[in-house]
């Protein structure tokens, strides 16, 4: 059972480790600023959740277990929110992504009836 | 009213304090509820506390939400890893802006982050309901203006 | 396992450093940090098991705040920055402008300029203040 438990967590860890790696590769070679930021958000997203779930799973069901999972959740929440303050600036400051025509911060026509 | 608001906040966190380091060594709990009370009044002198960011009451309805977005974000993450490291040629950058249907700030908040978590779509503006997002591909653009993370967050808000 | 996947995280934050160093605009280099400081919450949890001592759980957390806090604080230093510098540049332009057109006559631009200096500096800041945690509030 304990070994089960140990290989399960160890694959969970490692598959984290290999998204994390790869976000690492798309934040070096994507084109331009906007993707870089979808490469970087690769680790952002499923890296943490299987590594520290990972962990999790090792320490079993303890007050560790509790803050792995409070870290979880606090990053979860902050790196969204961290790529979307710095994705605005960038473009409140002027750096348009390829094909965006519009300007910042600016409705839709039809959602004038909100 | 107020007052029950205050008090659940200050309890909550007590709870954080106690976790972080009370339970390893012996606490000095006058320490930990004055520092409480501190955060609280920086917080509200700060105006960060306002009522409609918080989505408590609908928190129940949020479980079924987050096993949804942990398969989507499987999905996404999965074609984004192939993307990565494939040729570059397979980019197809592309902005596309859509209305969002639930309107308050805690959906509007929700669905600008979850838009971000799901590699292959970024959100770079909203601006009361018009959510601008960066898309990656031409497919990822698709299936987020087919819509169904739009709908289910309207479910979970629905006012 | 444990080793295996430090290793990993590892190499992504070198990966990271490069884009600090190489990124062409500021907001590539903060884009790297952010990366940089988000790998160094993943390892130090990591690490914490690999050695046995879960307390640098406690680290990991506060260095995600201090993280988060620090990437925000710094995208407001430059969009204030950078507003600033476009202030001074049209200030300045005014001023050649002002001081050619009018030459004879120093009278309303010169003791009229430092108040007014003064009055833009402030509420720049704090307008920049306020809309840094309104991104955070939005978003």
């Amino acid at each position: 059972m304990n070994g089960i438990l140990d290989i399960v967590s160890g694959l969970l860890m490692v598959s984290g480790a290999l998204f994390v790696l790869a976000g690492g590769i798309g934040a070096l070679r994507m084109p331009d600023f906007y993707t870089r930021i979808h490469g970087a958000s690769l680790t952002d997203s499923l890296g943490p959740v299987l590594v520290l779930g990972g962990l999790m799973l090792q320490s079993g069901l303890s007050l560790v277990t509790l803050k792995l999972a409070a870290v979880l959740l606090f990053l979860m929440i902050t790196s969204p929110t961290a790529s979307y303050a710095l994705a605005n600036a960038a473009l409140l400051s002027g750096l348009r992504p390829a094909g965006y025509a519009g300007t910042p911060g600016e409705q839709l026509e039809k959602g004038e009836r909100s | 009213m107020q007052a029950v608001r205050l008090v659940a906040a200050i309890a909550m966190l007590y709870l954080v304090w106690v976790l972080w380091g009370a339970l390893m060594k012996t606490p000095v709990w006058q320490l930990g509820l004055v520092s409480c009370v501190l955060v609280l009044w920086l917080t509200l002198r700060m105006g960060l506390a306002r009522n409609d960011l918080l989505g408590v009451h609908l928190l129940h309805r949020m479980p079924r939400y987050w096993v949804w977005l942990v398969w989507q974000m499987v999905l996404s993450n999965l074609q984004v890893l192939k993307l990565v490291l494939g040729p570059r040629s397979a980019l197809q950058p592309r902005v596309v802006e859509f209305e969002a249907e639930a309107g308050s700030p805690f959906a509007l908040a929700l669905l600008g982050n979850s838009i971000t978590i799901t590699p292959g779509t970024l959100t770079i503006d909203i601006a009361q309901r018009k959510v601008t997002v960066h898309c990656l591909t031409r497919e990822t653009a698709d299936e987020l203006l087919e819509g169904s993370m739009n709908r289910r967050i309207a479910q979970v808000d629905p006012d | 396992m444990l080793l295996v996947t430090a290793v990993a995280i590892l190499a992504t934050m070198a990966l990271a450093l490069a884009r600090a160093i190489l990124g062409p605009s500021v907001y590539d280099r903060v884009l790297a940090v952010n990366m940089f400081g988000t790998k160094t919450v993943l390892l130090l949890a990591v690490m914490a098991f690999a050695v046995g001592r879960t307390d640098f759980l406690d680290l990991a957390l506060a260095y995600a705040l201090i993280n988060f806090i620090g990437v925000l604080a710094v995208l407001w230093f430059v969009k204030d920055n950078q507003q600033h510098q476009q202030q001074h540049q049209q200030r300045r332009r005014a001023r050649r402008d002002a001081t050619a057109s009018a030459a004879g006559d120093p009278a309303p631009t010169g003791p009229s300029h430092p108040p007014a200096v003064q009055q833009d500096h402030l509420p720049a800041v704090a307008e920049g203040g306020s809309s840094v945690s309104k991104d955070a509030d939005k978003s």
